[in-house]
């Protein structure tokens, strides 16, 4: 696969999100990308915020936790911001 | 669980609006056919409407541990490692195990990043199936060793309580581990464990307990100092 990696970082993230949301169709990801960080912007339907940034942020800080993993796997970062 | 009944023309019919209200599959719902209904004489004398009682089926561990070795798998596939899961349903949980280069970048600080793909499986799985279902995800024997570790660590603590005679507490712990100290120490008359504190910077307290004597003051409660 040969996709830039900030898309495919994007694509997981995608993935976790949608796999956790109720409103699938309504998650809204933005992804830029410079040197060395890959910076994303999450919108999701209001009834999925609080599912999706979980108890004490503890579901939003474990998609954080795998997405700096898989960047880091490419020695990158990654920043991921829940816009309400 | 929940049970629900549903009355319909034909069992049939019921059961298609069931899986439809429950948005789950006929293979994930006990279905307990009440009446089996009739469409009379003619449709007109006699009709009798089909009910059954539907229930969530509790899933197998095999079929939650391959669903979960799926979802995981796809989740590494993002990562730039060569990585293998194997999923076993063992007793009380779902196991996966991921087998890599060693490079502990699955694992990350005290586990963080295993924790973080072990929460993050359990509820994908838990949404997919409608109930918990425990999942520990592992690489590299991760889980033991820490269990090891944190057990030496705790009884080294209570060894410094007894002699201190005063409590200690731990760093800030994750549920799984304050776990392993509590049980650790359980069966030590002499101590006595505690958790204290809000969400991640909750700790483990432990107390001396005086077996004996009259002295019972301070016995148990909290000392400030």
């Amino acid at each position: 696969m040969n996709e830039p990696l900030g898309k495919r970082i994007k694509s997981l993230a995608e993935f976790l999100i949608k796999s956790l949301v109720t409103k699938p169709e309504d998650v809204l990801l933005a992804a830029r990308e410079n040197e060395r960080t890959i910076l994303m912007e999450l919108k999701v339907a209001p009834e999925d915020l609080g599912r999706i940034i979980g108890k004490e942020g503890h579901t939003i800080n474990a998609i954080r936790t795998v997405l700096q993993a898989a960047a880091a796997s490419h020695n990158k970062k990654v920043r991921l911001d829940v816009l309400g | 669980m929940s049970v629900i009944e549903i009355e319909e023309k034909s069992v049939e019919d019921a059961i298609k609006v069931a899986c439809e209200k429950l948005k789950l599959p006929r293979e994930m719902l006990e279905i307990e056919i009440i009446s089996k209904g009739s469409s009379g004489i003619f449709g007109i004398v006699g009709v009798k409407k089909a009910k059954i009682r539907v229930k969530l089926k509790a899933p197998s561990y095999e079929t939650a541990a391959e669903k979960a070795k799926e979802i995981l798998t796809k989740i590494l596939e993002y990562v730039n490692l060569p990585t293998v899961v194997e999923a076993e349903a063992r007793q009380d949980h779902v196991y996966l195990n991921i087998i890599s280069n060693g490079s502990g970048l699955l694992i990350g600080k005290k586990g963080q990043t295993l924790s973080a793909l072990q929460y993050l499986v359990s509820r994908m799985i838990s949404k997919e199936f409608g109930q918990n279902i425990p999942i520990v995800v592992d690489t590299e024997n991760y889980r033991a060793r820490r269990e090891k570790t944190l057990q030496e660590l705790a009884k080294q603590l209570s060894k410094k309580v007894k002699k201190a005679k005063k409590p200690i507490a731990t760093g800030p712990m994750s549920a799984q581990d304050r776990r392993i100290i509590h049980l650790t120490l359980k069966d030590d008359p002499s101590v006595r464990t505690k958790s204290k504190g809000e969400g991640n910077m909750r700790r483990v307290v432990i107390y001396p307990v005086k077996t004996a004597g009259r002295n019972q003051k301070n016995n148990g409660r909290r000392q400030n100092r």
